[in-house]
């Protein structure tokens, strides 16, 4: 090694750095909002340490599970998957005009473009069991709620990334055939979906593990499904039935799961 | 050669890029079944002129003329037609990577039938299927139809991407930098397809090229670019290597 003659350095920059004043009083007034989120909303280590027994006891109730429902669970955890699918099916048909709307390069007119992306915005930042109470409300009770509920609340999931899928395949080839005298729905049909289909896939079957497991919850409010179950469960103190409902959800929710990751690799 | 011959006729065309005039009232034609060579040192204005030609960048001024058609008022449908009738082949891999071969073939045929018969091979007519096979014979790839063609090497897909521009029935091929991204073999194969389509079946073909060796040696004539003005237009018989070197000093 040629030895490197000493010289000193110039100084290393401080450890931290000082926030500015805008920064610093932010962080404060973060700071004390936080505990004033815990004070209003009652948190309590001891409230929960004090729970305990009672979890214990719930806990011991729910063994042995009770296979007594089992028949109509099994037929309401169909039906929850069932929603699932029509709704999940709904929403990513309805999802594939959109998203060609709401893709910048695709979209027939700008005006066009900005409108679909804020539908598609309403539709996903509303959570899916407001769209269920809201379908309830006009189709009455029943899956076909939970159907559309699951379907608007897809809208909002695919319509964005199916759009992203869109716009990010590869526009050499796009290029090409507009060069060659192609127009829009050659293009997109031609050259646009083929190299989106990946993303198409991961996107539909990522929405349709969503939509399994907002299916439970949307029974809660009368949209047809397992949840109904589960309620009338819990409230007759039936933890024995409950963790039987509760273990029929997880299975289906892994089966989902398991079974999308699956067609996923097979899809790329 | 002859105006009344003229396949592509285009005169004092200026385009205007980053301040700078990119290509300079440029005067270039090219009549049936030649082949011309577009040679120039990087950054000359090549690929600015050969997508001038077609509009794919909109000139500043000048006219052009493709098939006898005012290409620069022309309408968008007009503007169309003529797209269709020149095929263009570009430097990089342009291919639908996850489509077949076949597929990428029978899209040459986009702008000529309605997008429901030709977005895919399966959807195609059984005439446009076998019409896309031959082209696929004249460059020698029948054999890969079903590949998908993002399993094509560089030299394959280059020549899918050329079947591709006959799907169009043009009467003019307009290729920049067709053999740069290829290994010298494939470069030659895929110059030898270009000779052979000019000679062979009349077709008119316009390439671009940093290569001395492809212009001079599959070109009947050789366009020279320097910052964008027209420097050497002259039959390749007529000049030497020298000449050519020449532009790149
Ligand atoms: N979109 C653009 N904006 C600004 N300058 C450009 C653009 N496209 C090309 N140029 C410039 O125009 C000149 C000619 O480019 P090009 O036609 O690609 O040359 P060649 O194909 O002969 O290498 C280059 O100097 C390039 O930097
Ligand atoms: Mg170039």
């Amino acid at each position: 090694m040629p030895s490197i003659p000493e010289m000193p350095g110039p100084d290393a920059p401080a450890r931290f750095e000082r926030p500015g004043a805008l920064a610093f009083a932010i962080g404060v007034a973060a700071a004390a909002f936080l505990v004033t989120a815990f004070r209003a909303t009652d948190v309590s280590i001891g409230e929960l340490l004090r729970g305990g027994p009672s979890a214990l006891r719930i806990l011991g109730e729910m063994f042995p599970p009770s296979l007594d429902r089992l028949g109509p669970v099994a037929g309401s955890l169909l039906q929850t998957f069932q929603m699932a699918v029509a709704g999940t099916a709904i929403g990513c048909a309805l999802s594939l005009p959109l998203a060609i709307l709401a893709t910048r390069h695709l979209s027939p007119h700008p005006v066009l473009h900005h409108a679909t992306r804020v539908v598609v915005a309403i539709c996903r930042t509303v959570p899916d069991l407001v769209w269920a109470l809201l379908f309830v409300a006009i189709v009455g009770l029943g899956p076909f709620a939970g159907v559309l509920a699951i379907a608007v609340d897809k809208i909002g999931f695919c319509g964005r990334f199916f759009a992203e899928a869109m716009e990010e395949a590869d526009r050499r080839p796009q290029e090409a055939l507009r060069a060659l005298g192609a127009g829009r729905p050659a293009i997109i049909l031609g050259a646009i979906l083929p190299a989106a289909t990946p993303g198409l896939i991961n996107a539909s079957l990522f929405s349709l593990e969503k939509a399994t497991r907002s299916s439970v919850v949307l029974g809660l409010v009368g949209a047809g499904g397992i949840g109904i179950e589960l309620q009338v469960s819990m409230d007759m103190f039936r933890y024995d039935e409950a963790i039987t409902i509760i273990l029929a959800i997880l299975a289906l929710v892994v089966a989902v799961e398991q079974c999308s990751a699956w067609l996923r690799r097979r899809a790329m | 050669m002859e105006q009344a011959a003229a396949v592509i006729e285009a005169s004092g065309l200026v385009k205007e890029l980053g301040g700078r005039r990119v290509v300079d009232d440029v005067a270039f034609s090219a009549s049936r079944g030649e082949c011309v060579a577009l040679v120039g040192a990087n950054g000359a204005g090549k690929s600015t002129l050969l997508r001038l030609l077609v509009r794919l960048v909109e000139p500043d001024a000048g006219s052009i003329r493709i098939h006898g058609v005012d290409a620069v008022g022309a309408s968008a449908a007009a503007l169309r037609d003529l797209r269709r009738r020149t095929g263009f082949v570009f430097q990089h891999h342009d291919l639908v990577g996850r489509a077949s071969t076949l597929t990428n073939v029978v899209h040459g045929a986009l702008g000529r039938v309605p997008w429901w018969r030709a977005f895919a091979h399966g959807v195609a007519p059984a005439a446009l299927r076998a019409e896309a096979m031959a082209c696929l014979s004249r460059v020698g790839l029948p054999h890969v139809a079903t590949q998908r063609a993002d399993r094509l090497s560089g030299g394959q897909s280059q020549r899918v991407a050329i079947a591709r521009a006959l799907m169009q029935q043009p009467e003019l091929l307009l290729a920049d930098e067709p053999a740069a991204s290829l290994d010298p073999a494939a470069g030659e194969e895929v110059m030898g397809v270009f000779r052979a389509l000019a000679r062979a079946e009349g077709m008119t073909v316009v390439f671009t090229s940093h290569h001395v060796s492809h212009a001079l040696g599959y070109a009947d004539r050789v366009v020279g670019l320097r910052a964008g003005r027209v420097e050497l237009d002259a039959p390749t018989a007529s000049i030497d290597a020298g000449t050519v070197h020449a532009l790149y000093s």
